[in-house]
Formats: C-alpha cells, structure tokens, sequence
C-alpha cells in the first residue's frame, strides 16, 4: 500500500494503467465464466428436450404386420 | 431493449392463447400415439376375422402405409433436430395423408372382414371404426404450430442479437 501510495502520488502513469487493467480483467473474466455457464446450460436443456422427443417418435412406429 | 424484448415475449405470450397456437409436441405425441393403437387393432382384427386373401392384401397395403409412416417420424426427428426448415411441413403432411389412406384401407377391410364372420352388425372396436381424419389433422396443426413457434422465436432471437451488437459497439473518444 506504501508503495502504490508512493507511486499514485507521484502521478506515475503505470499504476493507473494497472489498476484499470486489473479491474477490466476480473469483469471481462467474470462475464466470461457466467456467459459460459449459461451457454452450457441452455445447450444442456435443449439436448436433453430433443433426446425425449426423439425417444417419444420411436416409440410411434407403427408394428409390424407380422406373419 | 429489455422493455421491447418483454413486449415481444407478451405478445407471443398473448399469441399462444388462440387454439391453434396452444398445440405442441404433446399433441404430436397424443396422435401419433393414437394412430398407433390403430394400426395395431386393425391389423389383428384383420388378421383373425380376415381370410388367407384380404389378410394377404392387407398385409401389402399395412406394408406401404407403415413405411411411409416410418418416413413421417424420421422426417419429425430430423424436424426437431434442425429446429425447423422451409418446405419441410408439405412433404410431411403429403406423406402423413398418404399412410393415414393407406392405414384407413386395412382397417375398412379389418372391419368388414369382422363384419362378416359375426353377421352384418357384428362388434368391432371402436378404435377400428374411429375415422382417421382428425387424428392426421391433429398431427399436422401440431407440426405447425410447433413450426410457426420456433419461427417466432428466430425472429425474436435475431432482432435482439442484432439490437445487442449495436448496443456493444465502443462510444467515440
């Protein structure tokens, strides 16, 4: 803290550029993870609506004539 | 944006409330299911009352009506799959009147065949003489409420896909 406090002081420009840096990456990294989890989510729902869809269609097959 | 996308949901909300909107898979699923047990009924009365002939001409008649039938599921499941193409709903509904026709013709001789082995007003099941009309009917609003749902629901997706990449774009310095 002293030494950001030394540096902030001092106007240095790196410390600004880190702080907004640091700041942008958790955000961009926590929409990431949240966009991704989502996503997975969405994609699971419908994989598992079209599996019981499909699983209801071929259990409409007509039977077969037989001998 | 969230307000016109509230909007748009409100309306399809308010859309799905006519009758033809509220079908669905279910309903898909009740008929097809139907016509199922149908089939099967007919080809068994067809198969005891029925003599060495009308069985053998039921049988080729079953055959073609149950492979188009075949096809009508494989269509659906490739509907399902692809969530939906143009052109898709004629082929499946020319294909679902052609095996209910064919289905209709083995009952109609199921039926008289029992018919005549027990006299002219002999019993046969009510799920042989239930017409098959409505059942295919029911399949083909169903298909196609389905079909204009996920159409609406494209529609929606792209308009606010293309309203959020408008919305990302950086302001000027």
């Amino acid at each position: 803290l002293a030494g950001f406090l030394t540096r902030a002081a001092s106007g240095t420009k790196g410390v600004v550029e880190d702080l907004a840096k640091g700041a942008v990456e958790s955000v961009v990294e926590a929409l990431e993870a949240a966009a991704g989890a989502l996503w997975g989510r969405h994609v699971k729902m419908e994989d598992l609506e079209i599996g019981t869809i499909r699983g209801q269609l071929n259990a409409a097959k007509w039977p077969d004539f037989g001998t | 944006m969230r307000k016109r996308l509230t909007a748009s949901i409100a309306l399809t909300v308010l859309a799905s409330g006519s009758p033809a909107c509220a079908l669905g898979w279910p309903e898909v699923m009740q008929a097809l299911a139907k016509e199922k047990s149908k089939a099967a009924a007919c080809v068994a009365l067809l198969k005891s009352a029925g003599g060495k002939k009308a069985i053998a001409e039921g049988q080729l008649v079953y055959l073609d009506a149950k492979a188009t039938s075949d096809g009508v599921v494989a269509g659906l499941k490739t509907l399902v799959a692809e969530r939906g193409k143009p052109g898709d709903l004629s082929k499946l509904a020319e294909s679902l009147d052609t095996s209910a026709a064919g289905l209709q013709k083995v009952c109609d001789a199921a039926r008289s065949a029992a018919e005549a082995a027990a006299g002219a007003k002999g019993p046969v099941a009510d799920i042989v003489k239930e017409a098959i009309g409505p059942i295919v009917d029911l399949v083909k609003s169903s298909v196609s409420a389905i079909y204009s749902d996920w159409k609406d629901m494209q529609k929606i997706e792209q308009t606010e896909l293309r309203e959020e990449l408008q919305n990302a774009v950086w302001p000027d310095f």
